[in-house]
């Protein structure tokens, strides 16, 4: 065979192979990393969505009117503890457990597994009590799943519309342009449906508060301005239509009360 | 055209036996063999020795959960790390001069003039340095299961068989790769430093890199790769500046992903060193 088709046989042949590998590997590498986001786990009719980084813990919050969650990263945990959630995930003996975590749960929390939906196992939590920046819950049942390092806990129905989320690609991976990571809290509340506000969103970091809302009429929006500019360490920055930005020292967060009676007032 | 076809695999079998005598009669391979030895040996000793370990590492997840299947898979994950090294320094051993010696040796003159085409010198070869870097392997692969059921009187068998499964085809594509660099290259040395360059420096170093910049590491390198071979026990990935722990095997995505990876670096590299092996010329 003449050299020179004999080489571009060969080169042919390794492109032919190549070519789909390099694609097929692509895809794939896409579909981990998305997994490897943490909104992957939450739908995306999701009405609120918050990020909030508290003592090197960091969590994602989604919620809507019937389910909400908590999407936690377990190796972003710094109490190695909370992964002993994970390893409840892998193992027989699921009958009682006890955890503790820098979120200080409590040590007689039980946890069982509940159901199996869709190939995820789903664990219920009995008698959870936990503090975590100054909210305080006790003895409450909620439910969680673990899938790629990442566990999901929240009501029932939040833990279901969060397992369809990952199956069915409808989560709220679009959203992330809407929180922002390196804040302590990053909030995001839109599609309420109220006769109010169409969108909030705001940042924390420190005690500095900056804040954007979009208000569906003058109405309110001049109320919530007028209330905003009587408020102590508020400033507005600007006014565009209906949207408002604002900027707060959350130091002077006794003004909230003064912004709430103006409001009522008004 | 037909006798020149049917007479392929003749002569492909008579030139590999003639290479796996030659390999598994070199020095290189009663080395490899010796280090292999010495390798189950002192894991064999360390797994007797600090079992209690793996119970105290896997204390820190639930008591509840620590099931024998779990232990051994933890013990399988660290043969296994030591297992991702050794078709390294194997197909660096065997690879790495298969193409170069014969230019520096002076061989290539008796060997191009025989009536055997390159392409079938060049796959017996391959065949051959595959054969001995895969039974060199599997003293340690064997001594695994072996140790791992004296202890536990168990083996999660789907882990290891997959695990094994990943080793062949880690071998072939770290091996093929070995073969392109040395089709480069006239002098053996440059060939076993180019691998071992490659390999420990270059691809760690780009793995810190995007670690630091990305935190994660880069699943198209040869070396992360082959870290499904231990993933698939237990799914920890140590080697990121976050190391992600989960006591559950690694996804089937991540496993075709590897594989995927694997199958590039062994097809690009195959045809890259028997296109450059037609091109060389005996000096």
């Amino acid at each position: 065979m003449n050299v020179f088709l004999k080489r571009l046989l060969i080169i042919a042949i390794a492109l032919a192979v190549i070519a789909p590998a390099i694609y097929y590997a692509i895809t794939l590498n896409n579909a981990n990393q998305r997994q490897s986001d943490p909104l992957y786990y939450a739908p995306s009719d999701t009405n609120v969505l918050g990020y909030v980084n508290y003592n090197g813990t960091h969590f994602y919050v989604y919620a809507n009117n019937r389910s909400y969650g908590l999407i936690f990263d377990t190796s972003s945990l710094s109490n190695v503890n909370f992964s002993r959630i994970s390893s409840l995930m892998h193992g027989n003996g699921m009958n009682g457990s006890t955890f503790n975590s820098s979120s200080n749960f409590t040590s007689k929390t039980n946890i069982s597994l509940y159901a199996d939906y869709k190939d995820y196992s789903i664990y219920v939590i009995r008698n959870l009590s936990f503090a975590f920046i100054g909210l305080s819950i006790t003895n409450q049942t909620l439910y969680l799943y673990e899938s790629n390092g990442f566990i999901v806990l929240g009501n029932l129905n939040g833990i279901y519309e969060s397992i369809n989320a990952t199956l069915s690609s409808r989560n709220a991976i679009g959203y992330s342009g809407y929180l922002n990571s390196s804040a302590n809290v990053s909030m995001a509340v839109f599609n309420v449906g109220n006769k109010i506000v169409k969108s909030v969103y705001f940042n924390l970091t420190g005690n500095n508060l900056t804040g954007s809302i979009r208000f569906l009429n003058y109405t309110y929006e001049s109320y919530f301005l007028s209330a905003i500019s009587n408020m102590k360490g508020a400033k507005i920055i600007s006014v565009h239509d209906f949207n408002v930005k604002f900027k707060l020292d959350i130091r002077s967060l006794i003004s909230a009360y003064d912004l709430m009676g103006v409001l009522n007032a008004q | 055209m037909i006798s020149w076809v049917s007479s392929m695999p003749n002569k492909f079998s008579v030139a590999f036996s003639y290479y796996f005598k030659n390999y598994y009669r070199s020095k290189s391979f009663y080395l490899m063999l010796a280090l292999i030895i010495i390798i189950s040996g002192i894991m064999s000793y360390f797994s007797f020795r600090y079992q209690s370990k793996i119970n105290t590492f896997l204390d820190r997840f639930d008591s509840t959960t620590i099931t024998t299947s779990l232990k051994s898979r933890a013990l399988d994950y660290i043969w296994s790390f030591v297992l991702v090294d050794i078709p390294v320094y194997a197909a660096v051993f065997f690879g790495s001069p298969s193409i170069s010696s014969e230019i520096e040796d002076r061989t290539a003159f008796h060997i191009f003039s025989l009536p055997v085409g390159r392409m079938t010198i060049l796959s017996a070869k391959y065949a051959a340095a595959y054969a001995a870097t895969v039974l060199i392997s599997l003293i340690y692969i064997i001594l695994e299961a072996i140790i791992t059921i004296r202890i536990y009187g168990t083996i999660d068998m789907s882990s290891y068989l997959l695990s094994l499964m990943l080793t062949l085809i880690f071998i072939a594509s770290v091996l093929a790769f070995t073969f392109f660099i040395s089709s480069i290259f006239n002098r053996n040395i440059y060939a076993y430093i180019t691998v071992l360059i490659i390999y420990f420096l270059v691809f760690n170093a780009v793995d810190v890199i995007t670690s630091l910049l990305y935190s994660t590491t880069s699943p198209f390198l040869l070396n992360n790769a082959a870290n499904i071979i231990m993933e698939v026990f237990v799914n920890i990935n140590l080697f990121t500046f976050s190391p992600t722990i989960s006591l559950s095997p690694a996804s089937a995505s991540k496993i075709f992903l590897a594989v995927a990876v694997m199958i590039i670096y062994l097809v690009a590299s195959l045809a890259a060193a028997t296109v450059l092996f037609e091109n060389k010329e005996a000096k």
